[in-house]
C-alpha cells in the first residue's frame, strides 16, 4: 500500500480539515494479535475444552488430587457438535480410591486425626503466656456476644456453673472448634489454629467463678468441675 | 458562489443552558461524592438520618455526575457542534428546550427520589419506573431533533463526530430500555423482569454500556468537533476514524460481563466478556491516537493554552482507563482487584480525567466564544489545571493502593491454612489512610471546579452574549454531486438513514448472541430443587435492603475460591438466585459478602449491629440504622408485590397475595419471640424484623441446616 503521510483531503466541516495518514504499525499490529488471542482463548476453552473451569479450578485448588468427573466438565463445541467423538485431551472421570485419598494431599483424614485427639484429650495449658494470647483472641472475637469479662449477653454467661454443651475442657474446645451455627456460635477452625483454640478454651476455663457484673442468667445444665 | 446561498441562525441559547447545567450540577454532585467519601472513615457523617446516609448518598453522586454534569455537558457539546457541521440550526428549537426542561426535571426527580429510598438498585439504572420513561419519551425528542437535523443538513458527508453522535442516540435508548423492563407494584416501585444470572447479565450489559456510549462514544464526537478547532490543525487520520469508529462500537456491546467475572454467569458468557475486552484496547487507543497525534506540530501551544491542557490530560486518562479496563477483564488479575477499591479508581481516571477535564477544556473554550470575548484569567484557568491534575493523582493513587491491598489480604493465608485477616474488618480499617488521602483528592479536585466556575461566570460577565450566531451555505441541492471513486465509506457518510441502520446492527449482534442463550437455553442456569420462593416477610425485608442500598458496600456473590469459601461458605451458584428481582450481587465490598450470612450470627446480634454497628464489630465504618427499630414496616403493598413477583414468574400459589399477610405476621412474631428468647423486647410490626428475616434467609437454601 502506497505511503500516505499528512496528505489533506478535501473536506472541511466547519473549519476542520482531516489527513489521510497511514494507520500505524504498531497499532495494527496490537489489533492483530489481541483478535488472535480472542481466537485462542475462546478455543483453549470453549472449543477444545483444555482449560478448567472455574468450578474444577476451584475444586483443584481444594485438592490437588482432584479429577473432574465428566458431568463436572463444561460442554465445549466439539462435544456439542460431535458427541461421539472422544478427544485424546479429555480426561478420563473417576471416582478417588481411599488410597489415593490417603495418599493424596487431601488433608481430610489427618484432620479427622485431629478431631478425635481434640475432643477427647485435650487439657487446659493454665501457662500465663498461652493465657495471655488467649485473652489476645477473646477480646478480639469472643466479647461481642460473651461480654468483656465472660458475663454473657447475646451468647451465654461463660463464669458461671452451667454450660449448654457440655461443661468438660473437651466439650469447650469442642464448642468453640465446631460452633453451634443454629444459635450464632461461629465454627471458630475455619479462622483459628488449632493451637489458639486451645489458647482461648484455657482463658475461658480459667473464667469460671470470677462472678463479673452484670453476669447473664444460667443457661444450660450445671456442671460441677472435679 | 451559486445564488442561492441560504443565511440561518445557530441557537447558542440551548448551549449555554446547558453548559450552566452541567456546571452546576457538576459541583453538586461532586460535592456529594466529597460527602461520601467523608462517611468512608467518619460514619457519624451520615448524621444519622435515613435520608443522607451512605447506602442512599451513593447513587445520588453517581447519577449527578453522570447523567447531570456529563449529560449535560453532552447536550452542550452537540447542540454548538452539530449545527455547525451540518450548516444547519437545530430542526426544532422547541424540542431543544423540551429536551432542556426534561432533563433537568428528570436530574431534580432523582435527587429527590434517591434519598427517599426509591430504587432499584441496579447500578446507574436506580431511578424508578415512571423517571425510566420520562428518561426515554425525552431521549427520543433530543433522537428525532438531532435527527432531523441531520436531514436537513447543507453538508453532503457527515464528519466523524457526527456518527459518534449517532451510535450513541441510538445505543442509549436501546440500553436503557432493555435494561428498564420492570413490573410495577405501585407509583414508585417495581420488580425486575430478570432475575438473577440474566438480571445480572442485563444490568451489567447496560452499565458497560452506559460508560461505552453515554461516557465515551458522544464525548469522542466532542473531542473530534472541539479539540481540531482548540488546536487549529487538521485531524492525524481519517482512516483511522473509520477504522476505530466502527470496532469500538461493535466490540464494545460484547464486554459487558467481564463485570460478572468468577460469578454464578457460565463460563463461555465470562470468556467472551473477556476476549472482547481485550480486542477492545486498539480501537479505544485509536481514538486516543487520532487525538494526541492531531496536535503534531501544535505541542508549543499546548504549553501556553489551557483549553489545550486539559484536552491532552483528559485524552491521555482516557488512554490510561481504556488499557486499565481490558487488563482487569482478564480473570486471574480480576481476582485480585474485583470487588475492591481499584474499581472506584478505574471509574475515577475515567470519571475526573477523561470526562471532567474535556468537559472544562471545552468550556474555557466555548464560553468566551459565546460571549464574543476573551477567557477572563488564563492564569486561574491555569491553576484549575494544576490544582485538578493534582486531585486526580491524590484521588486514584491511594485508591489503587488501597484496592491491591484489599484484594491481597482477602486471599492471604498463613502458614498454616488459615486466612491470615479472618476478620473482614481487619482488612476495611487497614486503608483507613487511604480513604483519607483520597477524600483529600477529592477535594482538590471539587476546589478548581469552584476556581473554573468563577472563571466562567467572570468571563461571560466580560462579554455580551451573542444568542443567534449568523451563518451561510447554500443548500444541498445547489452544491455539485459528490465526486465518484474515493472512499468507500463516503457512500455511507452522505446517507444518514443507512448509516444508522447499520450502526444499530453492529451494536445489536453482541447483546443478542449473549442474552438469548442466556434466556432460552436452560442449562445456563441449572436449577436446585431446596431453592424457594422469599416468604412474604423476606420479601418486605428484601426491599429495606435494597431501599438502603445495602449493595453499595456488601456484595451477595461469593466466589469459587478457597479464600472466599473459607470465609463466607460455599460458593454461590446460578440456581441459588432463580427468584432474585432483582439481583443484588453488589460490585463493591466495604464490607463483607453477605450471601452466606443467613443462620451465621442470632438474631439479637444483627438487632444490635443495625442499631449501632460497633457494639458487635467495634470500629466497624458501618452507619447506624437505628430507624428500622423505630419505624413500623409498611405492609399496605405486601399483597401488590407478591402478585406483580408472581407477574415476574416467582412461582407463588394463584391468590397467595390475600395469605401473604397472615403469613408475614406469623413469622414477624417468631422472629420477635426468638429476639425476646435472647433479651431483646422489640414489636413485631418493625421493619428490623422484616430485615432480619431475610438476612438469615440468605443463601440458606443449599444447606437446610442452617436455617
Amino acid at each position: 500500500m502506497a505511503k500516505h503521510k499528512d496528505e489533506l483531503l478535501n473536506h472541511d466541516y466547519d473549519g476542520i480539515q482531516e489527513f489521510d495518514n497511514d494507520l500505524p504499525g504498531w497499532w495494527k499490529g496490537l489489533f492483530y494479535i489481541t483478535i488472535v488471542f480472542a481466537f485462542v482463548y475462546l478455543t483453549w476453552w470453549h472449543v477444545l475444552g483444555i482449560g478448567d473451569t472455574q468450578e474444577v479450578k476451584y475444586e483443584k485448588s481444594m485438592n490437588p488430587a482432584y479429577v473432574p468427573l465428566p458431568e463436572d466438565q463444561e460442554q465445549t463445541l466439539v462435544d456439542l457438535v460431535f458427541p461421539q467423538f472422544k478427544a485424546p485431551y479429555t480426561k478420563p472421570g473417576r471416582e478417588l480410591s481411599q488410597a489415593e485419598i490417603l495418599g493424596g494431599v487431601s488433608l481430610m483424614p489427618q484432620e479427622e486425626v485431629i478431631e478425635v485427639e481434640m475432643d477427647t484429650d485435650v487439657e487446659p495449658v493454665m501457662v500465663a503466656a498461652a493465657l495471655a494470647d488467649g485473652k489476645k483472641i477473646y477480646d478480639q472475637y469472643c466479647f461481642t456476644c460473651h461480654g468483656m469479662a465472660g458475663e454473657g449477653g447475646i451468647g451465654p454467661n461463660l463464669t458461671d456453673d452451667f454450660w449448654i454443651h457440655g461443661g468438660t475442657f473437651p466439650d469447650v474446645v469442642h464448642t468453640i472448634r465446631v460452633g453451634v451455627p443454629i444459635k450464632g456460635m461461629i465454627a471458630w477452625e475455619r479462622s483459628l489454629p488449632k493451637e489458639d483454640i486451645v489458647k482461648v478454651a484455657s482463658y475461658v476455663w480459667g473464667m469460671h467463678g470470677t462472678s463479673p457484673p452484670n453476669a447473664k442468667a444460667p443457661q444450660g445444665e450445671e456442671f460441677a468441675r472435679q | 458562489m451559486p445564488s442561492s446561498v441560504d443565511t440561518f441562525q445557530y441557537d447558542n441559547r440551548i448551549v449555554k443552558q446547558f453548559a450552566i447545567a452541567s456546571m452546576v450540577f457538576g459541583v453538586v454532585g461532586m460535592t456529594v461524592g466529597l460527602l461520601v467519601a467523608l462517611q468512608m472513615f467518619l460514619p457519624q457523617l451520615n448524621f444519622g438520618s435515613p435520608f443522607t446516609t451512605f447506602g442512599r448518598i451513593r447513587p445520588l453522586h453517581t447519577n449527578a455526575v453522570i447523567f447531570a454534569f456529563v449529560g449535560n455537558a453532552i447536550f452542550m457539546g452537540v447542540y454548538y457542534s452539530m449545527p455547525r457541521l451540518l450548516k444547519a440550526p437545530m430542526w426544532s428549537k422547541k424540542l431543544s428546550q423540551i429536551h432542556f426542561w426534561g432533563w433537568q426535571t428528570i436530574i431534580l426527580s432523582a435527587a429527590i427520589s434517591l434519598p427517599l429510598g426509591l430504587t432499584t438498585s441496579k447500578e446507574y439504572a436506580e431511578l424508578e419506573w415512571p423517571i425510566d420513561i420520562a428518561i426515554a419519551v425525552i431521549w427520543v425528542i433530543f433522537g428525532i431533533n438531532m435527527f432531523m437535523t441531520i436531514l436537513k443538513r447543507r453538508e453532503r458527508h457527515l464528519y466523524v463526530a457526527i456518527w459518534f453522535y449517532i451510535a450513541t442516540v441510538v445505543t442509549v435508548a436501546v440500553l436503557h430500555v432493555v435494561n428498564s423492563f420492570e413490573i410495577p407494584v405501585n407509583l414508585l416501585k417495581s420488580y425486575s423482569l430478570y432475575a438473577g444470572v440474566q438480571d445480572g447479565l442485563v444490568q451489567w450489559w447496560y452499565g458497560h454500556n452506559a460508560v461505552a456510549f453515554f461516557l465515551t462514544t458522544p464525548y469522542l464526537g466532542l473531542m473530534y468537533y472541539f479539540l481540531p478547532k482548540a488546536a487549529n490543525r487538521p485531524i492525524y487520520s481519517y482512516r483511522l476514524s473509520i477504522i476505530h469508529f466502527w470496532a469500538l462500537i461493535f466490540i464494545y456491546i460484547w464486554a459487558g460481563p467481564h463485570h460478572l467475572l468468577y460469578s454464578a454467569l457460565p463460563d463461555w458468557a465470562q470468556s467472551l466478556g473477556t476476549v472482547f475486552s481485550i480486542m477492545l484496547i486498539a480501537p479505544s487507543w485509536g481514538g486516543m491516537l487520532n487525538g494526541l497525534l492531531t496536535l503534531r506540530g501544535a505541542w508549543d501551544k499546548v504549553r501556553e493554552d489551557p483549553v489545550l491542557k486539559f484536552m491532552v490530560v483528559a485524552i491521555t486518562a482516557y488512554g490510561m482507563a481504556t488499557l486499565e479496563g481490558p487488563l482487569l477483564s482478564l480473570k486471574s488479575v480480576n481476582a485480585i482487584t474485583h470487588f475492591t477499591d481499584w474499581t472506584i479508581a478505574h471509574v475515577h481516571v475515567g470519571a475526573l480525567g477523561w470526562n471532567g477535564f474535556l468537559t472544562f477544556g471545552i468550556l474555557y473554550w466555548l464560553i468566551p466564544r459565546m460571549y464574543g470575548t476573551k477567557l477572563h484569567s488564563v492564569k486561574l484557568a491555569n491553576a484549575h489545571f494544576w490544582i485538578g491534575t493534582l486531585g486526580m493523582l491524590f484521588y486514584v493513587i491511594p485508591m489503587y493502593w488501597a484496592g491491591l491491598a484489599e484484594g491481597l489480604m482477602w486471599k492471604q493465608f498463613t502458614a498454616e491454612g488459615f486466612l491470615q485477616y479472618p476478620n473482614f474488618l481487619e482488612t476495611v480499617l487497614q486503608v483507613v489512610p487511604m480513604y483519607i488521602a483520597r477524600a483529600i483528592g477529592g477535594s482538590l479536585f471539587l476546589t478548581g471546579v469552584l476556581l473554573g466556575g468563577y472563571n466562567l461566570i467572570a468571563t461571560a460577565r466580560g462579554g455580551k452574549f451573542i444568542a443567534e450566531e449568523e451563518a451561510s451555505a447554500p443548500p444541498l441541492e445547489a452544491q455539485p454531486k459528490p465526486e465518484k471513486g474515493g472512499y468507500y465509506h463516503r457512500w455511507i457518510e452522505r446517507r444518514p438513514v443507512q448509516f444508522l441502520l447499520l450502526s444499530t446492527v453492529a451494536i445489536l449482534i453482541g447483546g443478542i448472541v449473549e442474552m438469548v442463550p442466556m434466556f432460552v437455553i436452560k442449562s445456563n442456569v441449572p436449577s436446585i430443587a431446596n431453592v424457594k420462593p422469599y416468604t412474604p416477610l423476606e420479601v418486605e425485608g428484601r426491599d429495606i435492603y435494597i431501599r438502603e442500598g445495602c449493595v453499595s458496600c456488601h456484595s451477595q456473590l461469593v466466589r469459587p475460591f478457597r479464600s472466599e469459601t473459607e470465609r463466607y461458605g460455599e460458593y454461590s451458584k446460578a440456581g441459588e438466585y432463580v427468584y432474585d428481582h432483582p439481583f443484588l450481587w453488589g460490585s463493591k465490598r466495604t464490607g463483607p459478602d453477605l450471601h452466606r450470612i443467613g443462620g451465621k450470627y442470632p438474631d439479637a446480634w444483627h438487632y444490635n449491629h443495625m442499631l449501632e454497628p460497633t457494639s458487635m464489630s467495634p470500629g466497624s465504618l458501618m452507619p447506624p440504622f437505628p430507624w428500622l427499630i423505630e419505624d413500623e414496616l409498611n405492609t399496605h403493598n405486601t399483597a401488590a408485590k407478591i402478585r406483580a413477583l408472581r407477574k415476574v414468574g416467582v412461582p407463588y400459589a394463584k391468590d397467595y397475595d390475600e395469605q401473604a399477610l397472615e403469613d408475614l405476621q406469623t413469622q414477624a412474631a417468631a422472629v420477635s419471640q426468638s429476639l425476646a428468647d435472647q433479651g431483646i423486647q422489640v414489636d413485631s410490626d418493625r421493619e428490623i424484623i422484616a430485615l432480619i428475616a431475610y438476612l438469615q434467609r440468605l443463601g440458606t437454601d443449599i444447606n437446610p441446616s442452617a436455617n
